[in-house]
């Protein structure tokens, strides 16, 4: 995976196994390729997800970020997530004034 | 003159020029609405006969709403389904229906790339019907009520699909009463997310071909940030929705709340008291509608009036009018309050039957009253409570699982010696699918190993969300697993509310 540090890479497993554990257990993998609707993925599933990875990482998403693209494959989740911590974390760094 | 068109008709003379029905695209006018269903007509009575299917496989929306009523007025039957559906499902439903034509998302060609089917993903690809002006001279309108409309497909109890027909005369009767059970008005905005491939769904369509008010519709509830646009910028003050849709729009109940919106219809399934006092939260100014049916009573059979909604604490409300309702036991005798039993109703709102099915029709439909499988009870002023189902059947995901189904699979599993099915409540699917295993002495099979194995031989949807070991189920005397005992039994053992 060019371009991917072994941060993110970690990011992407933990969503993979966070969606097969707690979203969709009827799948033994996700293809990385394939958008998420065309693995199965339901209306329901998507919403039951934002709450998993809300909770998984801490991070509160705004209903302004729901929107199909962000979400439509583990690369964008992955990649969503990571922007959305990091400005989790510059918002309680000012917050705290270790900014 | 009965039916959805002659309600668009009416409408169209009376607010030519009001918003009818908005989605992400495009806007219409009842008006423009009605000319466009005119010309869809036009076009499909340019061949073919009265009497032929034409499926609808397209999300919610505009497009779809024209198509709808288009269809309906070119005296076809109109089988809306939901492109999200799996192929197979797609194809036996296609099949059975044998349709003149099927209009549907282009990627669906993969599946049916036959000269029947017309791809339409959005309002431009209806132009060159919309703007047909040959064909057949409009006939003036049909005043037969036995006048088949409408295949609505719902899940049957065997798990497949089975197609409800609804004619002018159900849907006559089922908008009258819903219309006097809900306090809408031509003024209403009314916000959807529901499928029109589902009676509830189309019953909004329904709801403003009748009354003039105005629908935006978003095909899907995962689409929030559109959303939460039309529910402040376009003026929205009605909300019709199934309980995973008001969690959702609930997500931040105590730091966002919409006193725009006047009231609500919550119907699909129960929802749960925590959910309901979420919904008061997030929408301080709303009345709040629970309301309960089926595809075979054209979508309803009860409402709750939103008074009654503390006071009467659960229960599904009264009938509506038009409607008459029996609780029976085995034997069919009918049972007073407090007594659980199963419901049955009878009413003009009750369909024909099932679309080549007379076999399932006779089955369900006895001596004029619908056998709907709920066990429910009625209280001393005659409100009802759903108990559960006669078939221990629960909806989990919007599926409807048959326990039998999974358990038999279950029970042919190395290692399993019985398996008993149960849903547990969830917020947002309903029910997750839990499957309580006895097993084999000396077995060592493992959760992980039983689903693994499930997937392999079950729908997706049906692959059980957790796995539990119990010594021993609670039993009748004539050992039958007693699933009401048993689910109490694990909800005590999770430390949740029996």
């Amino acid at each position: 995976m060019e371009g991917f540090s072994n941060g993110v890479k970690a990011m992407k497993q933990r969503i993979e196994d966070l969606i097969l554990k707690r979203v969709m257990t009827c799948k033994e993998n996700l293809s990385e390729t394939l958008m998420l609707r065309e693995q199965g993925f339901t209306s329901l599933m998507f919403v039951e997800l934002i709450l998993a990875l809300e909770e998984e990482f801490g991070i509160e998403i705004p209903d302004e970020d729901l929107t199909p693209d962000h979400f439509s494959s583990i690369r964008k989740i992955t990649e969503y997530i990571q922007r959305r911590m990091a400005h989790t974390e510059k918002a309680e760094d000012m917050k705290n004034g270790t900014n | 003159m009965l039916g959805p068109f002659f309600w668009l008709y009416q409408a169209a003379s009376k607010w030519p020029q009001k918003e009818a029905i908005f989605d992400e695209e495009s806007s219409l006018s009842f008006e423009t609405l009605y000319r466009n269903a005119i010309g869809i007509a036009k076009w499909l009575k340019a061949e073919g006969v009265a009497g032929q299917r034409v499926m609808i496989a397209l999300p919610s929306g505009v497009t779809s709403a024209i198509l709808y009523f288009g269809v309906i007025f070119a005296g076809r039957i109109a089988v809306p389904i939901d492109p999200l559906l799996r192929p197979e499902r797609l194809e036996s439903m296609r099949r059975e229906i044998a349709p003149q034509w099927v209009f549907g998302t282009s990627d669906l060609r993969n599946l049916w790339n036959d000269p029947r089917f017309l791809p339409v993903d959005g309002y431009s690809d209806l132009y060159h019907w919309i703007m047909c002006e040959e064909g057949k001279d409009i006939i003036p309108f049909d005043d037969d009520p036995s006048r088949l409309l409408n295949i609505v497909y719902t899940s049957g109890t065997s798990g497949h699909p089975k197609g409800v027909m609804l004619t002018a005369a159900n849907l006559e009767a089922v908008i009258h009463g819903i219309q006097k059970a809900l306090p809408i008005r031509s003024e209403n905005r009314i916000f959807t997310a529901l499928p029109f491939s589902h009676t509830y769904g189309l019953s909004q369509l329904w709801l403003v071909a009748k009354a003039g008010a105005t629908l935006g519709v978003v095909s899907d509830i995962t689409k929030m940030a559109l959303i939460k646009k039309f529910l402040t910028k376009r003026e929205i003050d009605v909300i019709a929705g199934v309980p995973y849709h008001f969690a959702t729009l609930t997500r931040r109940a105590d730091k966002e709340k919409n006193d725009q919106i006047e009231w609500m219809t919550v119907a699909g399934e129960a929802p749960f008291k925590a959910l309901i006092e979420r919904v008061k939260v997030a929408f301080p100014k709303a009345k709040i509608y629970i309301m309960y049916g089926t595809t075979e009573a054209s979508t309803r059979l009860t409402t709750l009036p939103s008074e009654d909604l503390d006071r009467k604490e659960g229960s599904m409300g009264v009938p509506i009018e038009g409607v008459e309702l029996k609780v029976i036991d085995e034997n069919g005798q009918e049972l007073g309050p407090h007594q659980e039993g199963e419901l049955i109703a009878r009413g003009p709102n009750i369909t024909p039957g099932y679309w080549k099915d007379e076999d399932l029709t006779r089955r369900t439909i006895i001596n004029g009253w619908l056998h709907t499988g709920d066990v429910v009870k009625k209280d001393e002023d005659g409100y009802y409570y759903h108990i559960g189902r006669k078939d221990f059947i629960f909806k989990s995901g919007g599926e409807k699982i048959v326990p039998a189904v999974i358990e038999k699979v279950l029970r042919e599993m190395g290692g399993v010696k019985d398996a008993a099915v149960i849903g547990i409540e969830d917020l947002y699917r309903g029910n997750r699918i839990c499957a309580v295993l006895i097993k084999e002495n000396g077995s060592s099979v493992t959760p992980e190993e039983i689903i693994s194995n499930c997937r392999d031989r079950l729908n997706p949807l049906w692959v059980p969300h957790e796995i539990i070991f119990v010594e021993s189920y609670p039993k009748t005397s004539s050992g039958k697993i007693r699933y009401g005992s048993l689910k109490k039994m694990i909800l005590g053992m999770k430390g949740l509310p029996r």
